[in-house]
C-alpha cells in the first residue's frame, strides 16, 4: 500500500504555556475528506496551520506525499506549498484591498510563473459561483460571502493535492454553500484531492465528510463515521 | 400572534451613488416576536436592519418611511447585537464599566447604580461570578462569554426591539444555539421583539415567528416562519431551502444556478428570473408585485 497523502504523527503546538495541539496523529488518503470537529479553541485551526507549516509545530512529524515537512527549510517548502493550499474562514484578511479580484485569483498562478488568461480567471470565478464581472471589482465591493468564494478560487488555482479547509463554508450563503460543497466534492472525486475539513456545522460535516475526528482541549477525543456512505460512484 | 406593531417600514429604498441596494421593502415588527430577515449576501437584509436603527452610512440615500424613527433612542428603545463580539467591546475598559457607561448614556443614575445594573445584566446572561467578572477586560473573557457580554450590553436598557445581525455566524453549533436561546430568554422576560438577520435557515426554523425573504434588494415572500419553510411560495425561497444539507446523505446538494446579480446590473423584470426554473417570458419583462397574504413577489407563485 502506498503512503497516505497526509500522515500526521504526534503533532504538538504550544502557545506560550498552553498546549493547543497535544500529540495529535492521523492519516488522510487522497480522495478522502476528513473532518475536524470540536468547540472553538479546541486546537482545530492550530492543527491546520501546523500541517501547512505556516506555524511550525513544536514537535511531531507531518508527512505529505511521502515527504516529511517539519524538517524542511522555507526554500525547500516552496515547491510543495502550491500542492497544499489553505482556505481560511476570513478571506478579507487574505485579499489585498488594492488588488482587483481577478488579480487576487491569478496571483497563485503568477507566483508559479504562469500567465492565466482572462477566460481562465472567469472560469475560476464561475466555478465558485461568482459572476465573471466581479473580476473587475475590489474586495471592499464584495460581501463576506463573495470574498470567501474568491478565497476558494485562489486555492484551487495552483492545482493542489491537499486542501486544508478551515471553516470554508461557515460564512457562505446556503445556495452558494451547496454549490461550493458540490464543487469541492466533484474536485475531490475527479482529481483525487484530499481534504482536511475543519467545520463546526454538524449538518455540513454529516453531508460532506468521510470520517470525523472530534477534538477537545487539543486532543483527538474520538473518531466516528458521520454516517454510512450511500452507494454511489467513488 | 397578533400584537402591537413596534416599528413599521414602508417602501424602504436605500441607494448608494444612484444604485439601489434595497428596492422598496415594507414590513412591520410586532411586540414579542422573532422576525427573521433572511437572504443571501448582498440581498439588502443588513442594510434594511440598519435602517431600523438609523445606522446607515452617511452616503446612503434613503426614501420611504421607518416609523417611528428610533435613531435617537438607540441603546434605549432599540439596540443592536453585533456580529463580532470582540470588536464590539473596547479592549481597554473593564466589561462592567462598558455596560455601566451604556446605562448612564440613557439614564440619569448614579455610578453605583449603573455598576449594579451592569453586574445584574452579566448575571442574567449566565456569566458566573458576575461581580468579579465585571472588573475583567474583554481579553480575559472566553469567546462565548464575550458574546454573552455583548448580549448583556444590548439588553441592559431593556429595549423594545433588539436587532441581531448575523449574531451566530462565527460560532460553533452549540454556542450558536446558546446565543439564540439567550436572545429568546430576553424576549420572553422583557417582551422584546427580536429582528434576526441571518442566512441560517435552521435558526429561522427553530426561533423565528415570522420571516421576510429578501432577494436582490426586494422582499420576495413574507409570512409565518413555519408556513414559509414548509410551503414556500416564491421559487427563490424554495430553491434556498432545497440547498440545505439534509440529515440523510445525498450525493449532491441542490443548488441555484448562477449567482445573485450585482445591484448595478439587475436584469429586467424579476431579478431572480435568470436563475428561476419557473421563469417565463413575462418574468423577464415585468417585475412582479407582492400579492396575497404572503406578499409573494412572483408571477408564478401559485404554482408552488
Amino acid at each position: 500500500m502506498s503512503a497516505p497523502l497526509l500522515d500526521v504523527r504526534d503533532l504538538v503546538v504550544r502557545h506560550g504555556t498552553t498546549t493547543a495541539v497535544d500529540h495529535v496523529s492521523f492519516t488522510l488518503e487522497a480522495g478522502e475528506t476528513l473532518a475536524l470537529d470540536g468547540p472553538s479553541g479546541c486546537g482545530k485551526s492550530s492543527t491546520a496551520l501546523a500541517i501547512l507549516q505556516l506555524r511550525r509545530p513544536d514537535s511531531g512529524e507531518v508527512h505529505f506525499e511521502g515527504r516529511e515537512l517539519t524538517s524542511l527549510s522555507e526554500r525547500e517548502l516552496r515547491p510543495i506549498r502550491p500542492r497544499m493550499q489553505p482556505v481560511f474562514q476570513d478571506p478579507y484578511g487574505s485579499l489585498s484591498p488594492r488588488h482587483r479580484i481577478r488579480d487576487a485569483v491569478a496571483e497563485p498562478l503568477r507566483v508559479q510563473g504562469h500567465r492565466p488568461t482572462p477566460a481562465q480567471i472567469a472560469e475560476l470565478l464561475d466555478r465558485v459561483g461568482l459572476d465573471p464581472s466581479y473580476g473587475d471589482r475590489r474586495p471592499h465591493e464584495l460581501s463576506g460571502g463573495q470574498c470567501q468564494r474568491v478565497g476558494i478560487a485562489r486555492a484551487l488555482a495552483s492545482g493542489p493535492r491537499l486542501l486544508v479547509l478551515d471553516e470554508p463554508v461557515s460564512a457562505l450563503d446556503p445556495s452558494v454553500r451547496a454549490g461550493v460543497l458540490n464543487l469541492l466534492a466533484d474536485l475531490r472525486d475527479e482529481l483525487g484531492l484530499g481534504y482536511l475539513f475543519i467545520c463546526h456545522d454538524r449538518a455540513v460535516v454529516r453531508h460532506f465528510a468521510d470520517r470525523v475526528l472530534e477534538m477537545r482541549d487539543g486532543r483527538i477525543s474520538s473518531g466516528r463515521n458521520p454516517r454510512p456512505r450511500a452507494a454511489g460512484p467513488r | 400572534m397578533e400584537s402591537e406593531t413596534l416599528i413599521s417600514v414602508r417602501d424602504l429604498r436605500i441607494a448608494f451613488a444612484g444604485v439601489e441596494a434595497v428596492r422598496g421593502v415594507s414590513f412591520d415588527v410586532r411586540a414579542r416576536e422573532v422576525f427573521a430577515l433572511v437572504g443571501e449576501s448582498g440581498a439588502g437584509k443588513s442594510l434594511t436592519a440598519r435602517a431600523l436603527l438609523g445606522m446607515l452610512p452617511r452616503e446612503a440615500s434613503v426614501t420611504g418611511t421607518v416609523h417611528p424613527d428610533l435613531s435617537d433612542a438607540r441603546g434605549r428603545r432599540i439596540a443592536l447585537v453585533p456580529q463580532d463580539a470582540l470588536s464590539a467591546l473596547s479592549p481597554v475598559h473593564p466589561v462592567g464599566d462598558q455596560l455601566a457607561a451604556a446605562v448612564r448614556s440613557v439614564a440619569r443614575v448614579s455610578r453605583k447604580e449603573a455598576r449594579a445594573r451592569a453586574v445584574t445584566a452579566l448575571d442574567r446572561v449566565g456569566i458566573a461570578d458576575a461581580s468579579r467578572r465585571a472588573r475583567a477586560y474583554p481579553h480575559e473573557y472566553s469567546g462565548g462569554m464575550r458574546q454573552r457580554a455583548v448580549v448583556a450590553m444590548a439588553t441592559i436598557n431593556e429595549p423594545d426591539i433588539l436587532v441581531a445581525d448575523e449574531p451566530t455566524t462565527a460560532l460553533d453549533t452549540d454556542r450558536r444555539e446558546q446565543v439564540l436561546q439567550l436572545l429568546a430568554e430576553q424576549r420572553e422576560s422583557h417582551g422584546t421583539a427580536l429582528v434576526l438577520v441571518t442566512h441560517d435557515m435552521d435558526a429561522v426554523r427553530r426561533h423565528a415567528h415570522r420571516v421576510l425573504v429578501m432577494y436582490a434588494g426586494r422582499a420576495v415572500e413574507t409570512g409565518p416562519a413555519r408556513d414559509v419553510l414548509a410551503r414556500p411560495r416564491a421559487p427563490y425561497t424554495a430553491g434556498l431551502l432545497a440547498c440545505l444539507p439534509q440529515h440523510t446523505r445525498v450525493r449532491r446538494l441542490a443548488t441555484l444556478p448562477g449567482a445573485p446579480p450585482p445591484p448595478d446590473a439587475l436584469p429586467p423584470g424579476c431579478a431572480f428570473a435568470p436563475r428561476c426554473p419557473l421563469a417565463t417570458d413575462v418574468c423577464h419583462h415585468e417585475e412582479p408585485q407582492p400579492t396575497g397574504e404572503r406578499a409573494v413577489a412572483c408571477h408564478h407563485g401559485e404554482k408552488l
